[in-house]
């Protein structure tokens, strides 16, 4: 009598790991790269109603476009400004607390609950103290504020594990404690600080939110108008070739971005 | 002494970034004099204000029980499989574009802080192709229709998918954010 033996495939570990991030997968695919390739398919289009493709006619439209220019330079302004005071005070932060304070968990909770409180609520009491102020302060100042407690979390994190075996013999040695940041506890927390700016500057395009409700309205003042407002004011224009063109743009510098990020940190691991 | 220093500066800069929610909490008890108007006004008396709460509490618990039954699997499997683009991964959501289509009225913006995009509003059309819910024929009436939607009206359950699929998408974005920081934190 033959009989059909199956023989069930045992999963290996890895593949069930994988497995496991099939969720994670499916949902990068389902809300990001499907319609991003839509995004793609409205900046080729000569409008919405008359499917007609034009190619680059769009690109250069839009590239062309004096508010367009305006706003990626006060989005690129913003990363240039912000991104550095961000990192640099974060990392300062996130020393102290590890190395001086133990953790401390009430000044922990100082730094981490802006990210957590909703910014309309807070918008209120900085137009109190800065209403007055006539420049992009105020934005670049509520960035920070906003963003500086994830950036605490993931480098407390890494701070945290770094071996204490190795301190221990730089102070045997009689270094000073600056020598030992910048001989120790940097270099090996490099790639997670990179991936910190990376992750700074990807929220400073979705600041969009907190200038609004702090300018309330759709045309800010120059310092303040940023490629989100662009792209909003087309999405109400309903030029979606416009709009679905500059999204292309900011995800190519976005993406340029991410890449030399994560091809630095790639080096740094091997 | 140099660790008083140290707990004296880091003691500021926490004052500082503690002090606008901590102004935010006197505002709500200060209406010229130290009152309680402001609650009684808002617990008492602004009817429309119920639904939002059950409706805020309703989302939280949601979303909350949807994160701990999807975040954990998924960050252990970004922390133990062995993979090249797991970082990638957690960066590429956070570059997209979740703010509100912004109206007329920042208050309409601060109900719907967390909907709309024109990203989503290209998965409406995905959606619209899949389940065949296009009803208006017509692309700009549509997108109208759409951002109305988003900012709270509602006209007929047939938005309703457009709806639960944005919410979905937005909530998706802070489960990338939460399994990057137990990956980040796992990796210890």
């Amino acid at each position: 009598m033959n009989k059909k033996i199956r023989k069930r495939k045992k999963l290996t570990w890895n593949q069930k790991c994988k497995l496991c991030m099939l969720p994670f997968l499916a949902g990068t695919m389902l809300f990001a790269l499907l319609p991003f390739v839509r995004v793609i398919y409205y900046s080729f289009l000569k409008s919405q109603f008359r499917r007609e493709f034009v190619w680059l006619e769009n690109y250069k439209r839009t590239w062309e476009n004096e508010y367009f220019q305006l706003a990626l330079r006060n989005s690129v302004l913003l990363i240039v400004k912000c991104v550095p005071i961000l990192i640099g005070l974060s990392i300062l932060i996130s020393l102290l607390l590890v190395f001086v304070l133990n953790k401390n968990e009430i000044v922990r909770s100082a730094f981490v609950i802006p990210m957590v409180i909703p910014t309309a609520s807070i918008v209120v009491v900085w137009k109190l103290f800065f209403g007055k102020w006539d420049n992009e302060l105020p934005l670049y100042l509520l960035f920070i504020w906003k963003n500086l407690g994830i950036c605490v979390i993931l480098l407390m994190a890494e701070f945290s594990s770094i071996k204490k075996e190795l301190y221990e013999a730089a102070v045997l040695e009689g270094a000073p404690w600056w020598k030992i940041d910048l001989g120790i506890t940097l270099p090996i927390a490099a790639p997670t600080i990179l991936f910190t700016v990376l992750l700074s500057i990807m929220n400073s395009y979705k600041v969009f939110k907190e200038s609004y409700l702090y300018y309330g309205t759709n045309y800010p003042p120059d310092y303040a108008y940023t490629l989100q407002y662009y792209m909003n004011n087309h999405f109400l224009k309903l030029n979606y070739q416009n709009l679905a063109t500059s999204a292309v743009y900011t995800t190519i510098l976005s993406a340029a971005l991410i890449c030399i990020g994560l091809r630095i940190v790639g080096r740094y691991r091997e | 002494m140099k660790k008083k220093i140290c707990f004296l500066l880091i003691g500021i800069c926490a004052t500082l970034f503690a002090f606008p929610i901590l102004a935010t909490i006197g505002l709500a008890f200060w209406d010229g004099t130290i009152s309680l108007d402001a609650w009684k006004d808002l617990l008492f008396d602004c009817f429309p204000f119920y639904p939002m709460i059950w409706n805020s509490v309703f989302y939280s618990v949601v979303i909350t029980v949807f994160h701990i039954v999807l975040v954990v699997p998924c960050a252990f499997g970004m922390i133990t499989a062995k993979t090249r683009w797991k970082e990638a991964d957690i960066l590429c959501l956070s570059d997209s574009y979740d703010d509100a289509p912004a109206g007329d009225d920042p208050a309409e913006l601060h109900r719907t802080e967390r909907s709309g995009s024109f990203k989503y509003q290209s998965v409406y059309h995905t959606a619209d192709d899949l389940f065949r819910i296009w009803r208006c024929g017509d692309a700009s009436v549509y997108a109208e229709t759409g951002y109305r939607t988003d900012r709270g009206g509602k006209d007929g359950d047939v938005f309703c998918l457009a709806d639960t699929f944005l919410y979905c998408s937005s909530e998706y974005e802070d489960l990338h954010l939460c399994s990057g920081i137990i990956y980040f934190c796992g990796k210890l």
